[in-house]
């Protein structure tokens, strides 16, 4: 029994994914009263302790008071252990992992009719998602939040699965018959050209930059790169290259842009949050695709005639980023045995001659000469 | 102790190098026969070689058999030396023809293993390599065969360039009819390299090939070992190198057993 009910009477909510937003972010905008929650994910140790204990602990950061929330878990699933048939009636499933493994996930849910909600940060996981499961009712979400997937010491001696999200707004393009949540339904217009432009440039551009910049530094949290005041610079610089671009070349409002920014920009600087640059860093091939957030966002600045100092500081950080527990561990290899021009060209695929290709190829000793002494001028500090 | 890393490196290097080169070279024309119409020569072939030798050297002291100057190396060694097997330009015919299937490839084996491989596409800015020799890349972006079942595959072959055996090259072509037939379709690209590493990629499920010179298959076959997909490569016996079958495991052994079937089987059987 939870709070009084037979808790296997109570409508599934499956989330596949027990990271930032599906362990941390989700349980705070979901009816727990209401809903149960069903997890399924291929780390074993959350698994298990999940099974184990059958709760956690989730923080949350509001007007800079950290809350804290005991979140139960119903059932616990590694992919390989998880039967959907067992949950046909589910409510909603949402697939909170990155896009890499989005097609993974939704392999799970063939078979049924459940409504699926993809939380992270990918439109055009959409399309894969319903390919896969064969049905039409994947919805795309934008969470205007950030979670860490870890948590300070301290309270990991509490709960090792502790996690800390901020409050945050999950938007949604679809609402979803029976789920008693706390989301925004938006048009598909509103959310792919207001919220996933502002997310995708004004927040994931910067915030990337920054983990990247941290790294160099030596930095664990993100908190504690935007403390170093060059660092703190550059990721401003970076965000008002994004914010003056997007004012030239979409119609969206340049109070909400200006308010989106500044928003963001205190995010990063929250110490409250304790987002670890591992998790932000990781796989900087994905970040540095060519529709992504930092070569597509170095296009789009390109394009419009302005020249974004701060976010190519940002693309060298990130192919300097080498970690050893990383999926794309091999980008340093690449980097060494490959010229510039082209690593631009079979990696990054970026077309010779065109200009963001010469400018790495012609400044990037030039940009990474300045990252050096950006990294030294702090470590002096 | 054999550096697979430094290995993977100067290869990687020396193909992209070598590929620029070729990109950038204007006169495509044929500038010698090696006893066959298909088997040609180009001044591209000559440059891109000298390249890619000086890029190796950098490394360990490995015996480099290279196409357009092989020596006398043997073509299957049965010792446990690492050697280089280089091959500048594979599909030269497409190239010297304005065709974009043509690859630069550089394979490590120790012994008859197919341990470390590069093979630069650079028409089509495809980059199909090893790190070490453990894991398969399509332009940085790891690569894994899948399965597939053998009605629904798409296949390539590839034939010498020297036609042989008449007799035996009439059972070759009736295998590649068989294919073609059974089959999603059965393809001849022109580069044995870049068959074996389309597989890699699944977009073949598997690659079939006669008395291929090792130089044209090393670099890929390393590619496609690192990938997951099953290697079945033995001495030829229609004449010098290799024949192979490479790809998704139930689609080799289909081929494998068509090739017996119509008198062509791969090695001695």
């Amino acid at each position: 029994l939870i709070n009084g009910q037979d808790d296997t009477k109570r409508p599934v909510i499956l989330v596949i994914g027990a990271g930032a937003i599906g362990r941390g972010f989700l349980p705070w905008i979901l009816d727990l009263g209401y809903h149960r929650l069903v997890f399924v994910d291929s780390n074993r140790d959350i698994i298990s302790q999940m099974r184990e204990r059958g709760s956690y602990i989730s923080y949350r950061v509001r007007n800079n008071v950290l809350e804290s929330h005991r979140v139960e878990v119903s059932e616990a699933y590694l992919p390989e252990d998880f039967d959907v048939s067992k949950f046909a009636d589910a409510t909603a499933c949402f697939i909170c992992v990155g896009p890499r493994s989005a097609a993974a996930a939704g392999k799970l849910m063939r078979g049924t009719q459940i409504p699926l909600v993809l939380a992270e940060n990918d439109s055009g996981c959409v399309d894969i998602v319903k390919s896969v499961v064969g049905h039409n009712k994947v919805t795309f979400a934008v969470p205007d939040v950030i979670t860490s997937n870890s948590a300070p010491d301290d309270l990991l001696l509490k709960d090792t699965l502790s996690v800390i999200t901020e409050s945050g707004v999950l938007f949604m393009e679809t609402e979803i018959a029976g789920l008693h949540a706390d989301y925004k339904a938006l048009s598909h217009d509103e959310l792919l050209h207001t919220q996933w432009v502002a997310k995708l440039y004004i927040h994931n551009t910067p915030h990337c930059i920054a983990a990247y910049l941290g790294s160099l530094v030596g930095a664990r949290y993100l908190h504690q790169a935007m403390q170093r005041p060059r660092l703190d610079e550059c990721v401003a610089g970076a965000m008002q290259e994004m914010n003056t671009v997007l004012k030239m070349n979409w119609e969206i409002p340049h109070s909400f842009l200006d308010w989106y920014a500044e928003k963001e920009l205190s995010r990063f600087r929250c110490e409250l949050l304790f987002d670890p640059i591992s998790r932000v860093a990781r796989e900087p091939l994905r970040k540095l695709e060519l529709s992504g957030r930092l070569i597509g966002a170095a296009q789009i600045c390109l394009a419009h005639g302005l020249r974004p100092k701060n976010i190519l500081l940002g693309i060298v950080a990130a192919l300097m980023y080498e970690k050893r527990e990383d999926a794309d561990t091999h980008l340093g290899f690449m980097r060494r045995a490959l010229s510039q021009r082209d690593l631009n060209h079979y990696i990054l695929g970026l077309r010779s001659g065109e200009a963001l290709d010469l400018i790495l190829c012609e400044h990037f000793d030039m940009l990474s000469r300045e990252l050096n002494s950006i990294v030294n001028e702090e470590e002096a500090a | 102790v054999t550096d697979f890393k430094l290995a993977s490196t100067l290869a990687l290097r020396a193909v992209t190098e070598a590929g620029r080169g070729l990109m950038e070279q204007t006169d495509r024309t044929v500038i010698a026969t090696k006893g066959a119409h298909r088997d040609v020569v180009t001044e591209a072939d000559v440059e891109a070689q000298a390249l890619i030798l000086k890029i190796l050297r950098q490394g360990q002291d490995f015996p480099i058999i290279a196409e357009e100057d092989p020596g006398a190396a043997s073509l299957y060694p049965d010792d446990n030396q690492p050697r280089w097997f280089v091959d500048p330009l594979d599909g030269t015919v497409n190239y010297a023809h304005g065709l974009s299937l043509f690859s630069v490839s550089a394979g490590l084996c120790v012994g008859s293993a197919f341990a470390v491989g590069a093979v630069c596409l650079p028409a089509l800015t495809e980059l199909y390599f090893t790190q070490d020799d453990q894991i398969s890349y399509l332009n940085g972006r790891p690569q894994k065969v899948a399965p597939a079942l053998y009605e629904k595959s798409l296949i390539a072959v590839s034939f010498s360039g020297k036609r042989g055996d008449p007799e035996a090259r009439k059972r070759q072509y009736q295998v590649f009819g068989a294919l073609n037939d059974e089959t999603r379709g059965c393809l001849r690209t022109g580069s044995a390299a870049i068959n074996i590493c389309y597989v890699s990629a699944n977009r073949l499920q598997a690659a079939l090939g006669y008395a291929a010179k090792l130089w044209d298959v090393a670099g890929a076959l390393a590619v496609a070992r690192c990938a997951g997909a099953e290697l079945f490569v033995k001495p030829s016996q229609y004449g010098e190198g290799v024949d192979y079958i490479v790809g998704s495991p139930a689609v080799v052994a289909a081929v494998r057993a068509r090739c017996s079937a119509k008198g062509a089987p791969i090695g001695h059987e």
